[in-house]
């Protein structure tokens, strides 16, 4: 089990790779993948059961595919992808472009990109996991952007009527979607009484903190019901001219941004 | 032929196959056969066919072998997204059983049609598609989908349909099936529409027209060989498809034929481009767009003048 300190120390060298790596090849996406790191950091070094090839592991789906360059840099952390792949990413003929592909022998547990798929996989998994009376957990995590799909809400409902307790989303909460703020786009109004409305039992973190998450994921399967965190998260987390700020969903740093950006991740 | 494909369902599950049925609300008093006996087989989902797919997709990741149900339209055009990139992209053997192909709901209407589903599927790499004529290629068909190692659109019409097929002849995958072997007319027909080409080449012998007769049950993979050699020995070839004339197994043979410098006459025979306004029995559509034997038979004559 992972410190604090560790935990941090590995989000800050995961959101460097980011940087080097959307940097280097002129991706975008950043902010979104900025936001996600802690709960990655958290999830891949403390909670994630088993690795592959082991069919009885715990499988994780960033079914917010678009922030892949966060969950490559993970996987590339752990030695799940090598380093000569990952510095493949988005480069002409690469197998890591800027959407997973399926390829569950390094950690991809299914194609995403298409948003609002990864929970109904998800459902699939923990349900066949049920029947086939597996140990493995399943792990999916949304963008709020994400929760406008109304397929999130099909898959919410079939989660808790099939009582899936081995089965987490972690909704990535960090209230930006591609052309603005949630609350002006499509209010969520509430996302905690929505998921409990659906049946989840449902926790609110603050998901840049490493120990919060780490105490919450220790709270899964506690129940009979399929268990929601909801991560308040901030977009481009870590470098304060990327915070919040909605034009990194595009942009990529160049020059003195990149020299600015690396600085404040030291 | 959906009564036909559960029996089969059966069949497989008995012999030990890892199956598990899955539904979008639908199949009330066809299912139940199967629920009787395999409980812990079955799952509906409610009225959720996008999330159906995504479910069936984590479930194939795990090995079982899923069989998603729905009414044609509901089943594919609902849920393309899903089928593009959770089934076909992963190439996950999970098999969509659509009830109800072309215009077999009849008076529900064109919600209820799928008249542009082959099209589509056709175009969806990895993925099979199957289009069974009656009980017997219903049967081999679904019985043969526990081979597959990659998504399956399976195509049926009513609940009950008849036999085409006779004297324990049985079909192949991915080999179109000659039915009538004499002359050199040749049709070519999938689902319902053998056996109104059946009932045509009837009409047409009484007044010494001979036609063969072929049913092209495996759509994708379409049997290339099999349409060449059909091509190298007759004169005039017509296809007839419930379905939109754009993009069905008309389609589909008119590429080959060109690709292989077919000198004789082709038409196809099928849906006009357009959602119907009207509404009526299936049988009463498919005489309204001229998919009836006389019509067909009449066709096939003038084109021999």
């Amino acid at each position: 089990m992972k410190k604090r300190e560790q935990l941090e120390k590995t989000s800050l060298l995961i959101r460097r790779n980011i940087i080097e790596m959307c940097s280097s090849t002129r991706s975008g996406h950043i902010g979104s993948s900025l936001s996600v790191v802690d709960i990655l950091v958290v999830l891949y070094e403390n909670i994630v059961k088993g690795s592959p090839p082991d069919p009885e592991r715990d499988r994780v789906i960033l079914s917010k595919g678009h922030a892949c360059a966060a969950l490559y840099a993970i996987l590339g952390y752990k030695g799940w992808i090598t380093a000569e792949r990952l510095k493949s990413f988005a480069t002409n003929g690469c197998l890591l472009g800027h959407h997973p592909h399926w390829e569950p022998d390094i950690g991809l547990e299914a194609n995403t990109g298409s948003l609002g798929h990864g929970l109904s996989i998800g459902c699939g998994l923990a349900f066949a996991a049920k029947k086939m009376r597996s140990s493995s957990r399943t792990f999916i995590i949304l963008s709020d952007g994400e929760a406008n799909e109304g397929s999130v809400w099909e898959a919410a409902a079939f989660a808790a009527h099939q009582k899936l307790n081995n089965l987490c989303m972690i909704l990535d909460a960090n209230s930006y979607q591609a052309m603005g703020h949630t609350k002006d786009i499509l209010d969520p109004i509430n996302h905690v009484e929505k998921w409990k409305a659906f049946g989840w039992h449902t926790i609110e973190i603050d998901g840049h903190n490493v120990m919060a998450l780490n105490n919450t994921f220790m709270k899964f399967g506690l129940t009979q019901k399929p268990f929601a965190i909801i991560a308040n998260t901030i977009k481009g987390k870590g470098i304060s001219f990327m915070e919040n700020n909605i034009l990194w969903h595009y942009r990529s740093p160049q020059g003195k941004e990149y020299e600015l950006a690396m600085k404040e991740l030291q | 032929m959906r009564a036909t494909f559960v029996e089969t369902l059966i069949d497989i599950t008995k012999k030990g196959h890892d199956v598990h049925l899955l539904t979008a609300d639908l199949g009330f008093g066809l299912l139940e056969k199967f629920i009787e006996k395999f409980p812990d087989r079955f799952t509906n989902v409610g009225v959720s066919e996008a999330n159906m797919i995504g479910v069936a997709a984590g479930m194939a990741i795990r090995g079982i072998r899923v069989f998603c149900y729905s009414i044609a339209p509901f089943i594919i055009f609902r849920t393309l997204d899903q089928i593009r990139s959770d089934l076909c992209s992963m190439n996950l053997p999970v098999i969509l059983v659509a009830a109800g192909g072309g215009l077999s709901y009849g008076m529900e209407g064109m919600t209820h049609y799928a008249i542009e589903d082959l099209a589509i599927t056709r175009a969806l790499p990895n993925m099979i598609v199957l289009v069974p004529a009656d009980p017997i290629e219903t049967e081999v068909l679904t019985a043969e989908t526990v081979n597959f190692n990659s998504p399956c659109y399976l195509r049926l019409g009513g609940k009950v349909e008849p036999k085409v097929y006779k004297n324990g002849h049985l079909p192949t995958f991915g080999i179109i099936e000659c039915l009538h072997n004499k002359g050199n007319i040749a049709i070519i027909a999938n689902g319902t529409m053998v056996l109104r080409a059946e009932k045509a080449i009837e009409l047409l012998k009484k007044e010494n027209i001979f036609c063969r007769l072929y049913s092209l049950h495996t759509v994708k993979p379409i049997d290339i060989v099999g349409i060449k050699k059909i091509a190298g020995t007759c004169k005039l070839i017509v296809t007839i498809e419930e379905h939109s004339i754009i993009n069905g197994i008309g389609t589909a043979i008119a590429e080959i034929l060109f690709e292989n410098s077919y000198h004789g006459k082709f038409v196809k025979l099928g849906l006009p481009d357009e959602y119907p306004k009207q509404f009526g029995s299936r049988d009463w559509m498919r005489d309204y767009y001229k998919l009836d034997p006389k019509n067909i038979a009449s066709t096939i004559k003038k084109l021999l003048l």
